[in-house]
């Protein structure tokens, strides 16, 4: 008992010290980033999302937010040890690192990109990612989540984001829809196309957040 | 307004190399330069977001070349994250078309009344007979009740549609409560074990901490023989106490008690030494010490009773040996 009770508390101890040593590295890796910690902390964010975009890109089938985090781990791990990192720009190191990760998936899973000759003369019928990975039943929570973030929206957001991406189709219809579209609220298309997209992506933001939440339950 | 014409082409000019480098299809040269602007500069990165939604629709659309569909397919499309990005705009785009074709239905209704309404009274159509007219009239005033009907019933609908999103967010939030309730339940069930687990520790240190061995010494045993009692004491323990059994009844108010090693070194500082009735119906002294003056040896344990004016004499001697320590 006693035996048992001391090996579960050197496990905690263990646990802590490693929670201690990430807090650590973590405080660091916000150092390094800036010295303000709310500027520190949008400027993680930022990084998140281009290294996400960057693994999303580059690798199949592989979780981009996970490898996204191991990026960091590894600045932060580089930093706590004391070891210099000379560049004046942190997303261009990162970049780095992140490239380093590719080619360490690409040789350990001898993946190579497939060559256009391949690609266009000899195209696989399937898609690279199976498209019973979504089933219906995916679609229709994705459905109720949509429901629930363009309900959160404001009402001008939500009423400008159905009709910017509602009544498309061919490309000459596309425009010709934008342009009333732009008239309608008094901007350019290209203002227009950026409000619509950047309410589209919290949109997706959010329907990513819910549908996380209810495949957590 | 070149000017423009030049910014105009440059945008699109960079669009064009984002759907390529989205599509898999720049060079490598060309993939790692867009990839440091898109690293380091917002509005890069912020354009490369926004044709990549604009990529997606076009598929969704069937805008894309043949070849591009097939790049799309191969290279775009390569993960569960995009796959469902595409399935996101795909409800997200069925939502917007079904909202807006509600809408120009509603719009073409409205608009069909007016130009009715214009037709009848146009100046070339004044010789339309009254008739025509009078009907006209009645056929707005029961157009305009119909138009009113359907709006007002169009308002309804959108107001229940509107109800049932909030009830699904009500819903969601519930959920949503409700997991943060269980959570921080199982985290104070958690908090209880750890807590009723740690409370189990002090106590089991504290009955460790304050560990008193008893043990019962009878006087006379011989010294060096091999009746000699032996002491088997633990790691843990702090206090020993001895328990002298005495042979006879004494009149004494004090005792004092010696112990000494084998090899005569006395054993220092021995207090609470106290008188004790045994459970056989004689009497003992107890004697307590510090287990730590207690080492693997032979000692010898004389009691002295004391007079009322102090002289000391000896009336017992115990014998034991320490063992395993």
């Amino acid at each position: 008992m006693a035996d048992r009770l001391g090996t579960n508390e050197a496990n905690i101890e263990s646990k802590k010290l490693d929670i201690l040593q990430e807090q650590l590295e973590f405080n660091n890796l916000l150092q390094w980033l800036d010295a303000d910690q709310d500027k520190a902390a949008e400027q993680y964010k930022k990084l998140q999302e281009r290294l996400s975009s960057f693994f999303q890109q580059k690798l199949r089938r592989e979780d981009s937010k996970d490898l996204a985090d191991k990026v960091f781990s590894i600045i932060a791990k580089k930093i706590t040890k004391g070891e210099q990192i000379r560049t004046n720009n942190q997303a261009t190191f990162a970049l780095g690192i992140a490239r380093v990760l590719v080619l360490e998936h690409w040789r350990k899973n001898k993946e190579e990109p497939l060559s256009d000759e391949l690609l266009l003369n000899y195209p696989s019928k399937e898609p690279a990612i199976d498209s019973k990975l979504i089933d219906n039943e995916q679609s229709e929570l994705i459905q109720t989540c949509l429901e629930h973030c363009l309900a959160e929206l404001p009402l001008e957001s939500r009423s400008l984001v159905l009709q910017y991406f509602g009544g498309q189709g061919q490309e000459q219809k596309n425009s010709k829809h934008r342009e009333q579209l732009a008239k309608q609220y008094v901007t350019t298309v290209e203002n227009l196309r950026l409000r619509a997209c950047r309410l589209r992506g919290k949109l997706e933001d959010c329907i990513n957040k819910q549908l996380a939440k209810i495949t957590k339950k | 307004m070149s000017e423009t014409n030049t910014n105009k082409r440059h945008e699109s000019d960079t669009k064009k190399i984002m759907i390529r480098y989205l599509l898999g299809t720049l060079s490598k040269k060309e993939e790692e330069d867009l990839e440091e602007l898109y690293f380091t500069e917002d509005n890069y990165f912020e354009q490369l977001r926004i044709v990549e939604i604009e990529l997606i629709d076009n598929y969704l659309h069937q805008n894309l070349s043949t070849e591009d569909r097939k790049y799309f397919e191969q290279r775009f499309l390569t993960s569960p994250e995009r796959y469902k990005k595409v399935e996101i705009a795909r409800v997200l785009l069925k939502a917007a078309n079904e909202a807006q074709t509600n809408s120009s239905i509603s719009d073409n209704v409205a608009k069909s009344w007016r130009d009715i309404v214009q037709i009848i009274f146009q100046p070339q159509n004044r010789k339309l007979n009254f008739v025509l007219a009078a009907s006209g009239i009645m056929a707005l005033v029961g157009g305009s009740w119909l138009v009113n009907e359907h709006l007002r019933l169009r308002s309804q609908f959108k107001q229940t549609q509107d109800e049932l999103i909030s009830l699904r967010a009500l819903e969601q939030q519930m959920a949503i409560q409700k997991e943060r309730s269980d959570k921080l339940d199982k985290e104070l069930t958690q908090e209880r074990d750890q807590r009723h687990l740690l409370e189990e520790k002090v106590a089991s240190l504290l009955s460790s901490s304050a560990k008193i061995l008893t043990f019962v010494l009878n006087p006379g045993l011989v010294r060096g023989g091999n009746t000699k009692t032996k002491l088997t004491i633990p790691p843990n323990t702090e206090l020993i106490q001895l328990q002298l059994n005495l042979e006879q009844s004494f009149e004494f108010k004090n005792y004092r008690v010696e112990i000494e090693t084998a090899e005569g070194k006395k054993i220092p500082n021995l207090e609470s030494v106290r008188i004790k009735n045994t459970n056989s119906g004689g009497k003992a002294i107890l004697v307590e010490l510090s287990a730590n003056l207690l080492v693997n040896n032979d000692y010898l344990v004389t009691l002295y009773g004391l007079s009322s004016n102090g002289n000391g004499e000896k009336i017992g001697g115990y014998y034991f040996r320490v063992l395993n320590k």
